[in-house]
């Protein structure tokens, strides 16, 4: 598949301006390769970072800090590590990104004299789901189960969304999600575990 | 799910449902956002070609200190390589006196009047003087 025709302009620039011609077909394939590795997973990503973070905007924030980490210190690796990698640093990204929020937080109840301005607690789960209304018109009872899905995945502990996301949504193998997490394959067993067990009890037998 | 298997058998209904609906949620994602994250991808792939083209790698946060330390040896190169002050007048001074030094002749303001220098070094020139002091 030739992505050249969309590769943006100044990146084309600079191939031409490349002394061997080697390199550049070197860099122009894994400028090809690293763009329908980011194209295939963006959206899910975008979906997970949502979920954790409970806002839109953040979320494009954080994906594209991870788009460009990777771009920046591993699109030279080869391709088959980039999932791992991008995952480990989308998940890093989300973190920071939740304890900036909680320090923030808790500077504002500080100066206001405890009156809380905190994402993270005292939240409403149903309020702050991913908003159903994005994407064209859906079955009722699928935007219902959305939205169940949604409450119940962002009410688990960071560490078991992420072990379920990783697994179930994006399809990693346990080797690879603990990669991503940073952990030993058993904790990503284990957090997976309760995570299903969460899911379970608070979304019921017959859901969906 | 048996957390000591290594992967399970089967999804459960649970798994196979929350997959389905997590990538029915991602494809559904609005213009705005599909256009925000292909802006995100382009950006992530400039970065590439940029980093590819450079010659050495250099991280951001050395960038401060490498261009403080450069200025400071630069500062240093230019003091240590400065021309010492020289003046022309002190260049003028220094030779006048040179020439003077190495004369034999004596100075020339003799030649203007010596019969006033010769009174003016005699007893009569010295004499009013001694006498009005006496008186």
């Amino acid at each position: 598949m030739d992505c050249s025709a969309t590769l943006p302009r100044h990146m084309l620039v600079s191939l031409a301006g490349a002394d061997r011609a080697g390199a550049r077909e070197g860099i122009l394939d894994a400028a090809r390769e690293l763009e329908q590795f980011l194209k295939d997973v963006e959206r899910r990503a975008f979906r997970m970072a949502e979920i954790a973070l409970r806002n839109a905007d953040d979320a494009l924030d954080v994906v594209q800090e991870a788009m460009i980490q990777l771009a920046q210190s591993y699109g030279t690796r080869p391709p088959a590590e980039w999932k791992p990698l991008f995952y480990r640093i989308l998940q890093n990204r989300i973190h920071d990104w939740q304890r900036r929020r909680r320090t923030r937080s808790k500077f504002i109840a500080w100066w206001t004299g405890g009156v809380a301005d905190d994402d993270d607690e005292g939240v409403d789960p149903i309020e702050n789901a991913a908003s159903s209304d994005a994407g064209p018109p859906r079955r009722l009872e699928n935007a219902e189960a959305m939205a169940a899905l949604n409450t119940a995945l962002s009410a688990l502990p960071a560490r078991q969304q992420q072990a379920f996301l990783l697994r179930t949504f994006e399809g990693l193998d346990v080797a690879e999600t603990a990669a991503a997490m940073g952990c030993s394959e058993g904790s990503v067993k284990t957090h997976y575990f309760r995570a299903l067990q969460a899911l379970r009890e608070q979304l019921g037998e017959h859901w969906p | 799910m048996n957390p000591n298997r290594n992967e399970p058998a089967e999804p459960t209904a649970l798994e196979r449902a929350s997959r389905e609906l997590l990538l029915a949620s991602a494809e559904a994602l609005d213009g705005r956002t599909r256009s925000r994250l292909t802006q995100a991808r382009h950006a992530a792939l400039a970065e590439i070609g940029r980093e590819s083209a450079r010659p050495f790698r250099v991280p951001g946060r050395w960038l401060p200190a490498g261009a403080l330390a450069a200025a400071a040896v630069l500062a240093v190169a230019v003091w240590v390589a400065r021309p010492v002050p020289s003046t022309p007048l002190a260049e003028a001074v220094t030779a006048e006196d040179a020439e003077m030094l190495a004369s034999t002749e004596g100075p020339e303001l003799y030649a203007d009047d010596p019969d006033f220098y010769e009174w003016a070094g005699s007893d009569a020139a010295l004499a009013p003087a001694a006498e009005g002091s006496a008186g």
